[in-house]
């Protein structure tokens, strides 16, 4: 897999109309133009939306291919959706919640094993790219794949459900009541499951310092 | 809570000694918003006053920030540049399919034309289900009699048996 490739918008034109009619939420109406047979409004909402999607699922399972296979069930189930589609709840909420049903099933379904599987290459592989950078040294390249490893095997220990909160709280910046719509439960119950999924990072990851390195 | 409550709510805590990590798990958003670096400017200044005494509140936002820096390093990677492609392909693949564009039929353009079938349906079903409920002792009634009639032709059958013995015994009787 290469660096990201510009993916295909010729939609200017279609992207400046649906911005200027900003009564609802831009990607409520852009569904709400899909369910009118709009497919190029679909794809404006894919190129929003396929990036968060695609990372959060890839966080989640920590297998890229897998990742992009259930992001792709995602938003499948989206268009399949346009018929029925009512902007009552926030769009990115909506999507969240098919996203993290799509992973529990996943994991709970114990694919996840298999996934792992090719693990391993995908880390070398995803590592070896993200922490290329010429003028850093050996050394603390080396540094920064344990960092990662560290970070990784603690995101992985954590409960189904506290894990996708923390995922969406960190690296998605939904706020509470987001992650309280895409998982189906209360506000407080979010910020509990935030609280102990933090605590257990904390006990895991707290030795680690600023630098990425291990503190003595 | 709306922003001008939550800061008055927190002052008061605050002055009160209330920490907010002794009240219950729900009631950390304020750390954890101050952690991550999202918490309103003049909540901000509230807290950092409460961290000055609050020696857990300090140990909790070191450790949560060096965790929330540690998370930094869990980056994605980029999306395969066909992912539009295979994804398009499917959905064109779905399209084709007969069922799908029954269905497409049936719910296009946001009006699902099935949905005013649903209360006919379930009027049908309930009368269906009251129809065989009324005509289920008749039913009974029509076996129960088919069952007697055959009851009474048994009996009508023995008796004649009897009858035939009877008449037969005095016969033999008489010859001996």
């Amino acid at each position: 897999m290469g660096e990201t490739q510009p993916q295909p918008s010729s939609l200017t034109g279609v992207q400046e109309s649906v911005t200027a009619a900003l009564g609802l939420e831009r990607d409520a109406e852009l569904m709400l133009r899909v369910r009118d047979g709009c497919t190029a409004s679909f794809q404006l909402l894919l190129e929003r939306h396929r990036g968060p999607v695609v990372h959060f699922l890839y966080r989640m399972v920590q297998n890229q291919a897998v990742a992009e296979e259930l992001a792709q069930d995602v938003f499948l189930r989206v268009y399949r959706s346009r018929a029925t589609y009512e902007p009552s709840a926030k769009f990115t909420t909506w999507l969240f919640r098919i996203a993290t049903h799509r992973a529990l099933n996943f994991i709970r379904d114990g694919r996840h094993e298999k996934g792992h599987q090719s693990l391993d290459d995908e880390i070398g592989d995803g590592m070896a790219r993200q922490v290329e950078d010429k003028s850093s040294t050996v050394e603390q390249n080396m540094l920064k794949e344990v960092r990662l490893q560290e970070v990784r095997n603690a995101i992985e220990a954590l409960p189904a459900k506290q894990k996708a909160a923390v995922l969406m709280h960190k690296y998605q910046e939904l706020d509470y009541s987001q992650i309280a719509g895409a998982l189906e439960c209360s506000e407080s119950a979010v910020k509990s499951l935030l609280f102990r999924a933090y605590e257990s990072l904390r006990a895991r990851l707290a030795h680690l310092d600023a630098t990425g390195t291990k503190e003595s | 809570m709306a922003e001008p409550n939550r800061k008055q709510y927190y002052n008061r805590q605050f002055q009160m000694n209330h920490c907010p990590l002794a009240s219950g798990e729900e009631n950390v958003d304020i750390l954890l918003d101050y952690c991550n670096r999202t918490l309103d400017p003049a909540l901000v200044d509230i807290f950092e006053k409460h961290m000055e005494v609050c020696s857990a509140c300090r140990a909790f936002s070191e450790s949560q920030m060096a965790v929330w820096d540690a998370l930094d390093a869990f980056e994605a990677l980029p999306v395969s540049p066909d992912f539009d492609h295979k994804l398009m392909a499917r959905i064109a693949r779905e399209e084709e399919s007969p069922w799908r564009r029954m269905w497409n039929k049936m719910t296009a353009g946001g009006t699902a034309i099935w949905r005013p079938l649903v209360p006919v349906a379930a009027a049908l079903v309930l009368a269906v289900g009251l129809w065989m409920r009324n005509s289920g002792p008749e039913a009974a009634t029509v076996a129960d009699s088919q069952l007697d009639a055959e009851q009474v032709e048994t009996a009508l059958q023995d008796m004649e048996m009897l009858r035939q013995l009877t008449i037969n015994e005095p016969a033999t009787q008489q010859k001996m």
